[in-house]
């Protein structure tokens, strides 16, 4: 069936396991054949569902009617893909007693600073499904609301994350929430913790070029495996039990790099299709640390320094990261905004 | 055609100009008649005439050949437009001898940290039309380019570009490009410095509110933006800048009222011309009464808006790693440039 040997050894013989990063119904259930374990939905990716496919979507968007505010439209057509993602996982769920098997619903990434509208959306979403974990950002609002769900036994990804201060808060603060829980006889869900890698290369990329400091692209792509190798290392010492989403990967380096870790990749099929055309060796990596003299290069980069340092950033300094507003801009210009006016006539009510 | 006495007044009878700030024909014709002198469009807004009225601009777009790369593409796309545009402002340009009458084009936002890029980009996009306005990105690498295009005798518009520290930039880096021009016995190049009042306020309210900054109220949140260009307006003054302020990304008629009287060039959409149509004269210039210092006491004890406010709040390497800057740029890729590379000609 698969011809996925490099994803295979993956979950046969180490601790490393992947979830599907697209919400288009042939791609997740191609991606649980070859053995992914969950589906990271978000805004950019459900739209992205309708328009591959807008015929196959018609009969559960023409339902929904046209009364429904800009942000019940989006969070309505967030639903509609992400219970059909999550019936999928279902079997994987039951299977692994809820350690994997999720589909994810986002918050609105327009209210990344407001803690009480991202709490109630996220208690609505978990009412959708028993196997949805709730998406939203590592801002200091956000870190807030980590800590009251996870307190409420609901499972959780913290996303757009991009440097180990930010992993370590959202790490603290679940273990605060799960304690909460426990002691109010509640059982505790799943964190995950987003690390983009990929995201941070880019973003460096065009800090040092505008800087002018010429430093090589060799270096460049190894600053988002540098952020998350420490991340990692620091869960370990500290025992953390949230669990690693290394994601936005650019190329298969950003996979070998880190395999062999307790981690949970997140892989979009352009990743899963590269591993297929490439016969890579099978070796734990997690361990071999990025290179010193590489980190003394990228840390001419004050943009690095705080992404990479534990105490590189406060979680006040989380929300106006340029990387975080990038992120968050871009969840909203290419998912959240479409959703708001798809398939109804209404147009966009936001500013330009 | 609706007239708009308002902006008329503010046209003909204030220090200020204003321009407008969309890509649709019809409401640039509008405009016109209303008192504008220039334009200003981004790649967003670009976008948004290709998408609004797509019968209206293919036919133009049918020469553009359908190998060509996706970046390629995009600006083809957006040549036809601006050039389009930019006819109807040639007689405003004719007939003040270049001091108004321009149409923005912008370099591609994706390249915003690339010097190199940006400066073969803008001498390009110079070329399109003897109107044209290089909009440049108030980078450390934008205003790099800024100051060779001024010094080669191009007229630029900074944009992205939201505070004092990179106002006061633009300002030095045009003289500078000024006196290597005059050097050279080059055209004096203009220079039209944005900053974008309302996207400040914006993103200082999220900042606001993820801190819990409970002293600062929604009513000093809006006058940021204003803040800031006030400032940099008084150093301009000082400092003897040549380079015009434009305040842009309005959010209401507040943006425009509190500014009104001011030697700058606003840049008003639509939407925003719309708000102060019903205004009641007699109508009174607002520039001259400052932001109450208590007001800026408040805001102030938000760390971004002291970045933004102080003259030294942050050095041109560090422009690129400011959050509303990304968040800019983010959505003149996302919602401008992109959908243009991928557009089905």
């Amino acid at each position: 069936m698969t011809n996925n040997t490099y994803l295979q050894w993956l979950a046969k013989e180490t601790p490393t396991r992947w979830w599907h990063d697209s919400a288009i119904p042939s791609e997740i259930d191609a991606a649980l054949k070859e053995g992914a374990l969950g589906v990271t939905t978000n805004p950019v990716l459900t739209f992205k569902a309708f328009q591959a496919d807008p015929g196959y979507w018609e009969p559960f968007i023409s339902n929904l009617g046209d009364t429904l505010s800009f942000e019940e439209r989006a969070e309505a057509l967030l639903k509609v893909v992400a219970t059909s993602a999550a019936k999928k996982c279902e079997r994987v769920f039951k299977e692994t007693s809820g350690a994997h098997g999720y589909a994810l619903g986002q918050l609105n990434p327009s209210n990344a600073g407001n803690a009480g509208a991202m709490v109630a959306q996220a208690r609505r979403i978990h009412g959708w499904a028993p196997n949805i974990a709730i998406k939203l950002p590592a801002t200091k609002a956000g870190l807030e609301v980590i800590e009251q769900i996870a307190s409420e036994g609901i499972a959780i990804c913290a996303t757009i994350n991009v440097s180990v201060s930010q992993a370590i808060a959202v790490a603290e603060k679940y273990e605060k929430g799960v304690k909460k829980a426990l002691k109010n006889g509640i059982d505790p869900r799943l964190c995950l913790v987003v690390q983009q890698i990929g995201r941070l290369d880019d973003y460096l990329r065009d800090i040092s070029k505008d800087m002018g400091l010429g430093l090589d692209e060799s270096d460049i792509i190894q600053a988002g495996i540098a952020v998350a190798k420490r991340s990692y290392k620091i869960f370990k010492q500290k025992k953390y039990k949230s669990i690693i989403m290394p994601a936005g990967l650019r190329g298969l380096y950003h996979l070998t790099e880190m395999a062999g870790a307790e981690v949970t990749y997140t892989l979009h099929p352009r990743i899963q299709n590269m591993l297929k055309e490439k016969e890579l060796k099978k070796e734990t990596r997690i361990e071999i640390p990025v290179d010193k003299k590489v980190i003394g290069r990228l840390r001419k980069i004050p943009e690095f320094v705080r992404a990479y340092e534990p105490d590189g950033m406060k979680p006040r300094e989380f929300i106006a990261y340029g990387l975080t507003q990038k992120i968050l801009t871009q969840f909203v210009e290419t998912g959240w905004a479409m959703l708001e006016t798809y398939g109804s006539k209404a147009s966009s009510a936001r500013w330009t | 055609m609706a007239e708009n006495k308002y902006l008329k007044w503010l046209a003909h009878e204030t220090q200020s100009n204003w321009w407008h700030d969309s890509a649709i024909p019809e409401e640039l014709d509008e405009a016109i008649s209303n008192g504008a002198v220039g334009l200003t469009t981004n790649p967003f807004l670009v976008r948004t005439s290709l998408f609004a009225m797509p019968g209206f601009w293919k036919p133009m777009l049918k020469d553009i050949p359908k190998s060509i790369n996706p970046a390629q593409k995009a600006e083809e796309i957006a040549k036809v437009i601006t050039v389009y545009l930019a006819k109807k402002l040639l007689p405003i340009y004719e007939r003040t001898q270049g001091e108004q009458g321009y149409a923005c084009a912008q370099v591609n936002p994706g390249k915003a940290g690339d010097a190199d890029i940006m400066l073969d980009m803008a001498r390009r996009l110079a070329k399109w039309s003897p109107n044209i306005a290089v909009k440049l990105p108030v980078t450390q690498a934008g205003l790099e380019v800024l100051e060779e295009c001024v010094a080669e005798g191009l007229t630029v518009t900074a944009t992205a570009s939201f505070t004092v520290p990179q106002a006061l930039a633009i300002g030095d880096r045009h003289m500078k490009g000024l006196a290597r021009a005059k050097k050279n016995n080059i055209k004096q190049g203009k220079c039209f410095a944005v900053i974008m009042v309302g996207r400040l306020d914006d993103y200082i309210r999220d900042v606001a509110h993820d801190r819990k900054a409970s002293n600062v109220r929604e009513s000093d949140i809006i006058q940021a933006g204003i803040a800031a260009i006030m400032r940099s307006y008084d150093i301009y003054h000082e400092r003897k800048y040549e380079a015009i302020l434009m305040p842009a990304g309005k959010r209401g008629a507040y943006h425009i009222k509190s500014l009104s009287g001011a030697k700058m060039v606003m840049s008003i959409a639509p939407k925003i011309a719309k708000m102060v149509m019903d205004e009641k004269g007699p109508y009174k210039e607002h520039m001259h009464e400052p932001v109450a210092k208590d007001v800026i006491a408040r805001l102030m004890t938000i760390p971004e808006f002291v970045r933004g406010y102080e003259p030294d709040g942050m050095r041109p390497e560090e422009f690129i790693t400011y959050g509303v800057m990304q968040k800019t740029l983010a959505q003149f890729v996302e919602a401008g440039w992109g959908p243009m590379e991928g557009f089905d000609l």
